[in-house]
């Protein structure tokens, strides 16, 4: 019995300790609790402001995409725009351009010059964007961006101002965006329109220099007569693969687009970035060197590249520089007794669209094509036949349809072309070839060039509408379109 | 440079000699090399020298009308005479104008 008080009274005192000890621990605990409670508190507390920041920046980006929008311009034949004046350098300004500022040559009368001149880039694409991003860094006053385009995903190699999210978005809006973000005391105009005979002049009148930053024949022969009779210097740049070409049209007594050449190319004989290829930072080149001789034309500095074509061959890293004329006395347009007295029909006169956009072409009768799905059946079936593909052979790098035969078109009309034809010909036992290319418009020329050449031999020649592109699309959507 | 003119086509016209010629943009392509030797009169025009670098080069043909010709990187006005010596480069010049 007193052995069990005794027990008892020890675990009395045990439970005792125990409570005290106990105690603490739920001190501690709280302690611990209202520890973390206030870190939480703390992160919540950062968290909400970093949440207030994003939603801020949201807010101030969809402002300025509004703004953007706001200013937006898609029908120019009635705009207006203020005059730009020169103003004496603010401190913002001054420390902003200081770098630039202090190279004796420019200084804050280049600077001023510079603020208050106003710039229109025809065309932001591969040339335009370098050279907005370039004049909006140095301070131009204003620029104008036209473009009648929407952002796709192939441009992004090489029109840098545009991103991932964009995609779809007016190119002119895109760029602004752009430039905004770099530098949000530049005045933007952007215009979501076609450059046309009849709102040309309208639109340049309202700038000091014009950069051609096109894609297409008839709108440098229409931005030329423009800026002859609007009498703006025009920086005219141009690239495609790996070559460039630069100059400054209409300044000072020296020749206009049209005094070297009087006579458009032949359509055939121009090609567009989407079939002739591009690398991304020749145009980067070009327009950066555009923005560089317009900077020059505003602010006085240095030599502009009137009478004189820069070339750069990016794959022999060499810049020449040819000596060219003054404007032609007998020039249709700058000349002394100009035929050319208002905006012509520049479509015509040039023979091609005011654009790079590929269009179908309708050169066979309808019973020489045939469309994905027949020739599908044809290789369902294993009809015997040939197929050619007419592509270069890095596009069959890219994708091709097995068992087929490539001859670039160039080489198809070559006497060894037709030897293969005829061997493989006899070989499949079959007098039916189809063509096939990228889009169904190289594959007709190469139906008409195999008729002259193979017509003795009875065959029956076809293209596939629509080419491989048709393919991917309606057909095979793991082939890759290009 | 008018006196050279006159003292050469004077007696040698019908001398020739072998000059370089740079092919550009669109010739390049055509041409299928970026540069060539090609025999011409001594004194010669654009228009003549142009019409013997179709005659090698007979894919240029489409494009004859619409190149700038430029002889030691200075531009060729239409129909003024040349003389040219071996060192000299000449230069075919199509405009770039599709593209970006």
């Amino acid at each position: 019995m007193g052995d069990r008080v005794k027990v008892e009274d020890v675990n009395v005192i045990r439970e005792g300790a125990g409570e005290r000890k106990d105690e603490k621990e739920r001190e501690k605990n709280g302690e611990k609790m209202a520890k973390k409670r206030e870190r939480l508190i703390e992160e919540l507390r950062k968290k909400e402001s970093e949440n207030q920041d994003l939603q801020q920046k949201l807010e101030k980006r969809e402002e300025d995409v509004q703004a953007i929008l706001a200013k937006l311009i898609q029908d120019p034949t009635n705009h207006i725009i203020p005059d730009k004046h020169q103003h004496p350098l603010n401190h913002r300004e001054v420390a902003r351009y200081s770098r630039q500022l202090i190279l004796p040559e420019f200084g804050p009368e280049g600077q001023r010059k510079l603020s208050s001149t106003s710039v229109l880039i025809v065309g932001c694409g591969g040339l335009g964007c370098p050279a907005a991003i370039y004049l909006a860094a140095a301070g131009v006053g204003r620029l104008g961006l036209i473009d009648y385009d929407t952002v796709e995903l192939n441009n992004l190699h090489r029109q840098i101002l545009h991103t991932e999210g964009r995609v779809g978005v007016a190119k002119a809006v895109s760029i602004a965006l752009s430039v905004k973000a770099l530098n949000s005391h530049v005045e933007l105009v952007p215009y979501e329109v076609v450059l046309t005979s009849q709102v040309a002049l309208t639109i340049i009148s309202k700038y000091d220099i014009v950069l051609d930053c096109t894609d297409n024949v008839a709108t440098r022969y229409l931005l030329n007569d423009a800026c002859v009779l609007g009498n703006k210097p025009l920086v005219s740049g141009s690239a495609l693969r790996y070559e460039g070409q630069l100059t400054v049209y209409h300044h000072n007594g020296g020749p206009c687009f049209r005094c070297l050449h009087p006579k458009p190319p032949p359509p055939e004989t121009v090609t567009n970035c989407s079939d002739g290829g591009v690398l991304g930072v020749v145009p980067g080149m070009i327009g950066c060197l555009q923005a560089l001789e317009a900077i020059k034309l505003a602010s006085g500095l240095g030599t502009p590249l009137s009478r004189k074509l820069l070339l750069f061959d990016a794959l022999q890293g060499t810049f020449r520089t040819v000596k060219l004329r003054g404007g032609r006395s007998d020039c249709e347009v700058c000349g002394e007794t100009p035929t050319i007295t208002k905006l012509i029909d520049y479509e015509q006169f040039c023979g091609a669209a005011a654009t790079d956009k590929e269009k179908g072409v309708q050169l066979l009768e309808a019973d020489k094509r045939v469309t994905v799905e027949e020739y599908r059946d044809v290789r369902v079936k294993d009809t015997p036949h040939l197929l050619i593909d007419v592509r270069l052979p890095v596009e069959l790098e890219i994708c091709a349809l097995p068992n087929c035969i490539n001859i670039p078109l160039k080489q198809l009309g070559k006497p060894n072309s037709i030897a293969v034809i005829e061997e493989k010909l006899s070989s499949v036992r079959t007098k039916s070839i189809y063509c096939v290319c990228r889009r169904g418009n190289d594959s007709q020329l190469a139906v008409k060039q195999l008729e002259s050449t193979l017509s003795e031999h009875g065959c029956q020649i076809k293209d596939i509408i629509g080419g491989l592109t048709a393919w991917a699309n309606k057909i095979d959507p793991t082939l890759p379109v290009y | 440079m008018a006196s050279q003119v006159q003292e050469v086509a004077g007696g040698m016209t019908e001398r020739e000699v072998s000059v370089s010629v740079l092919f550009f943009a669109g010739a390049r392509d055509l041409a299928g090399v970026e540069r060539s030797a090609i025999t011409l009169p001594v004194v010669t025009t654009p228009e003549q020298l142009l019409a013997r670098v179709v005659r090698s080069f007979g894919e240029l043909d489409i494009i004859r009308d619409s190149v700038i010709i430029s002889l030691n990187q200075e531009y060729c006005v239409p129909g003024q005479e040349l003389v040219l010596s071996a060192e000299d480069e000449v230069a075919i010049i199509p405009p770039i104008s599709g593209g970006v």
